[in-house]
């Protein structure tokens, strides 16, 4: 069996007597693609939340590679290796692709105030490395010719990308996606999906949420679904679909 | 849109940078022996009080225009930084009455310009967690402790009626004393203004600068990346305190006298005029803010009491037409102009 680099386990959220999330557990194999689905307001983004740092779990765990993580700031999280995007777009709007990638490397540079100030060789050094691994990853991403542009006037679909790409540059050892296809064409999702493989086959774990059935069914290897906090069916996509549960969840009961 | 224009590469901006400062050192040195104008006295203190706020408003830039933080107390740091060196060089105040002993004030300056940024750091610790309002009300309390022990505790800083006969900086044996040679203080202050603007630029464009214009960007975002948010709000509180700190060292050397009415809580305001009359979030900006509003403050002194009042006229004039200061001018006018050209106006 795979190793496991993920492991959640019984994760609860009280919003105010509301269970958001209601003990989930599941557990992540590196190198997968894992999909998280679910209705609106099942609790995916908030397991995100907890998963990534953003929020603090009421009770329950989270384990990256044998360690516990549930409690950490994000900026902790992101050094542990886990780097992520959002549902809804949280670029740094008045810098450019090329500085945003630099501001993602931030956890994996060193130069603290005083390089900075005196200009040492090791800082210039260290900056050089850092743009042309910034230009590497958006050459990755297909983003290589828009460096100099301002991360505002990407078009959605690229601002999207360059999300992922932000996230990729620190290097993360999981990556977790939220809705990263809403608002693409046909087009965009299909160079996504191809995207979202090549991040798997540099070694990269990938934890996505999406609506968008067709794209989740199309990539990845196994799928959780959510309803109302709980798990309701964990599977590979064939399994899941087949699922009564699962079927009457999206498409409704007959009540 | 893209980033183009000579003044925007790296080549541009270093010849730009070459022939404003050989202005800045050649055209005093020549008033100063009639060669052209006349040597003023007064206008090397106007020159000296611009290099003072021009230092005060980038540290307020770093804070404000980088990081996103408002400030409305740094007229505290620059009371500290003024008192703070009084205290530390004045023979009948403070270290020199209680030991007999005082620090060169060059020294002090730099020693009360580290102590400031400390404080800085220690108010950004709750200042840290607040956000717009809640950090403007905090701020402004914290210039209202700082005014109210310098005009209170008479023990130590003589109270209203302030101190006198600061001593005047030397380097070396040579006197930077403001009665025999103002201009002199005047190289002093652009050394100072140099180093630290130079300063400001590297740290800007360094990780931690990239960490500070994230956290102004979108906080959120700049966690998710691996920025310790509250540390680099702390950092970038104790960095503008420090300047501000410094500059009131070089404020109180150069006047030779000081006392709490010059730290109140309008000074603050008038520090985030300057830096939003000039433009905040680059590095000329706080330069042209600094030099507008002294001309301005000077020319109106028969006016004095109407002085606040023009300033927010100003301010309005300036928020609601051209946001980005007087240094976005350029911007605004080539976009026009391309508009004018039927060209289009990239957005």
């Amino acid at each position: 069996m795979a190793e496991t680099i993920l492991k959640v386990v019984d994760l609860t959220i009280n919003f105010s007597g509301l269970k958001a999330v209601d003990t989930l557990n599941f557990e992540i194999e590196k190198g997968e693609i894992f999909g998280l689905i679910g209705p609106n307001g099942a609790g995916k983004t908030t397991t995100f939340n907890m998963i990534s740092g953003a929020l603090k779990p009421t009770s329950g765990e989270v384990w990256l590679n044998g360690q516990r993580i549930d409690g950490n700031y994000m900026y902790q999280t992101n050094k542990l290796g886990i780097a992520r995007t959002y549902q809804n777009i949280n670029l740094f709007r008045s810098m450019t692709v090329l500085e945003n990638l630099l501001v993602g490397q931030h956890c994996r540079l060193h130069s603290g105030l005083f390089p900075a100030i005196f200009r040492t060789p090791k800082e210039k050094k260290e900056e050089e490395a850092a743009v042309q691994k910034a230009r590497d990853t958006l050459e990755f991403c297909g983003l290589g010719h828009k460096e100099d542009t301002y991360s505002s006037s990407l078009s959605y679909g690229e601002q999207r990308i360059l999300e992922i790409a932000r996230a990729l540059v620190s290097d993360p050892v999981l990556i977790i996606l939220d809705e990263p296809a809403a608002g693409m064409n046909p087009t965009e999702k299909n160079s996504l999906a191809d995207l979202v493989k090549r991040i798997r086959a540099r070694g990269i774990t990938v934890l996505l949420v999406e609506h968008d059935m067709k794209f989740v069914m199309g990539i990845t290897d196994r799928i959780c679904v959510l309803n109302y906090g709980k798990r309701l069916a964990l599977g590979t996509p064939a399994e899941v679909q087949a699922n009564p549960e699962v079927i009457e969840a999206y498409l409704g009961g007959g009540d | 849109m893209k980033k183009n224009g000579f003044f925007e590469t790296k080549k541009g901006k270093t010849i730009a940078a070459a022939v404003i400062l050989a202005l800045l050192v050649i055209i005093p040195l020549l008033m100063d022996n009639n060669i052209i104008l006349k040597q003023n006295k007064y206008f090397y203190v106007l020159l000296c009080l611009i290099g003072i706020y021009t230092i005060i408003t980038s540290g307020l830039d770093i804070l404000f225009g980088y990081t996103g933080q408002i400030s409305f107390g740094h007229a505290g740091f620059f009371c500290i930084g003024a008192y703070g060196s009084v205290l530390l060089t004045h023979p009948g105040w403070g270290l020199g009455k209680l030991t007999g002993y005082v620090l060169p004030p060059i020294l002090s300056i730099l020693l009360v310009a580290c102590i400031t940024a400390c404080i800085g750091a220690l108010l950004a610790v709750p200042a840290s967690k607040l956000v717009f309002h809640f950090l403007s009300m905090l701020t402004i309390a914290f210039n209202q402790i700082i005014y109210l022990i310098a005009n209170n505790f008479s023990w130590l800083t003589n109270g209203s009626i302030g101190i006198t006969s600061v001593p005047a900086v030397t380097i070396l044996g040579f006197s930077f004393s403001t009665v025999s040679s103002k201009l002199r203080y005047y190289y002093l202050v652009l050394f100072f203004v140099i180093v630290l603007l130079v300063v400001k630029t590297h740290i800007i464009n360094s990780r931690v600068g990239r960490g500070l214009i994230a956290i102004r960007e979108n906080p959120t975002a700049a966690n998710g990346c691996g920025i310790n948010v509250a540390k680099y709000k702390i950092m970038s509180f104790a960095i503008s305190a420090f300047y501000v700190g410094l500059a009131g060292g070089l404020y109180v050397h150069m006047i030779g006298f000081v006392s709490p009415d010059t730290f109140i809580q309008n000074t603050s305001v008038i520090f985030i005029t300057m830096l939003l009359f000039g433009g905040s979030g680059n590095l000329v900006g706080p330069i042209l803010g600094a030099a507008v509003i002294t001309f301005i403050q000077e020319g109106l002194q028969s006016l004095a009491d109407y002085r606040m009042l023009i300033y927010g006229v100003l301010l309005l004039i300036i928020i609601l037409f051209q946001p980005q200061g007087l240094s976005g001018l350029g911007k605004t006018f080539s976009g026009l102009a391309a508009r004018g050209k039927g060209g289009e106006s990239n957005g």
